[in-house]
């Protein structure tokens, strides 16, 4: 049955459907370097950076911005923020990161000194809720009921 | 023990994260300044939940296996972890790639994210890191681990 159906080239041209197949060759996202992908990028605002650990982390777009001072104040939603010197720990050293959404904060005393010195903000959030917050947020769903944090300490 | 007793005056447990009760920020002299807000709870099928409100970020910084210049990415192993939820979620998407592929190298099936989502994508420069250093306690330890372990790439 299915060598019936000619492939779609072989289709006359009154009979396209005219889809968007075409516009493909027109759309480059490939940037040279990170410094040109994050040029337009402005502070003050809330930033996603995905990772776990040390798995998994944008080493090279998080490097960019350390590089660009003039990014400051951002709000960082990360499960932990890396370690001193590394990831978005440089960040933390370099004051561009003003709070921190983040469900693990071991592993990185200058997270700590920070947050006890009144220099950084922190929204302690349980791990499975800050993955569902951002995939509520992508959904378009403003919120959701989770039994994670009820009636439990700390 | 004065802790427990506080905790157990309470009709339930309460949680520091549901009642509010998490200094946000300090003051440079330790005092706190901000404080968590408590959060809506509901009782749905004898079960309590609490409400969060969902996130909604400006820009992702995404890490990902292959990339193709319409912005079709896959992930490999740890990648898939928050990286996905955060690609679909910001305004602007940028992602680096660890490889970057011709249109059509990734199967249809194993895009993981779509280019729709995607701004702008670059090659990974920064070497993959590693926490925390072991080292094997001898040459057949070293030959076994990771005998197991098939690769998917």
């Amino acid at each position: 049955m299915s060598r019936l159906f000619a492939p779609s080239v072989f289709r006359p041209v009154w009979r396209r459907n005219f889809s968007a197949t075409t516009s493909q060759r027109a759309i480059n996202k490939l940037c040279g370097s990170a410094k040109e992908a994050i040029k337009d990028m402005k502070g003050s605002s809330i930033v996603l950076a995905g990772g776990f650990g040390f798995s998994g982390v944008p080493n090279t777009l998080i490097n960019a911005i350390r590089d660009r001072p003039d990014i400051k104040d951002l709000t960082v939603v990360s499960n932990n923020a890396g370690m001193p010197g590394v990831g978005l720990g440089q960040l933390l050293e370099t004051r561009q990161i003003s709070k921190m959404i983040a469900s693990f904060i071991g592993e990185n005393k200058a997270f700590e000194k920070m947050y006890l010195s009144g220099d950084l903000a922190l929204e302690l959030t349980p791990q499975g809720s800050i993955a569902e917050k951002c995939a509520a947020g992508a959904a378009g769903v403003p919120a959701f009921y989770t039994p994670a944090a009820y009636g439990t300490i700390g | 023990m004065p802790q427990l007793e506080i905790f157990l005056g309470f009709d339930i447990l309460t949680s520091t994260v549901q009642t509010g009760e998490l200094p946000v920020r300090y003051n440079k002299d330790g005092t706190v300044a901000e404080m968590s807000k408590p959060k809506e709870t509901r009782e749905f099928n004898g079960k309590n939940y609490i409400l969060e409100e969902a996130i909604n970020g400006d820009y992702a910084l995404i890490k990902v296996h292959k990339a193709d210049k319409l912005g079709n990415c896959q992930f490999r192993r740890g990648m898939n972890n928050f990286n996905e939820a955060m690609a679909k979620n910001a305004k602007v998407t940028f992602v680096e790639a660890d490889e970057i592929v011709e249109v059509g190298d990734i199967e249809p099936e194993n895009i993981h994210v779509q280019g729709i989502y995607v701004k702008k994508v670059i090659k990974s420069t920064e070497p993959k890191k590693i926490e925390k250093l072991t080292f094997a306690k001898n040459p057949d330890e070293l030959l076994q681990a990771g005998a197991s372990c098939k690769l998917h790439i």
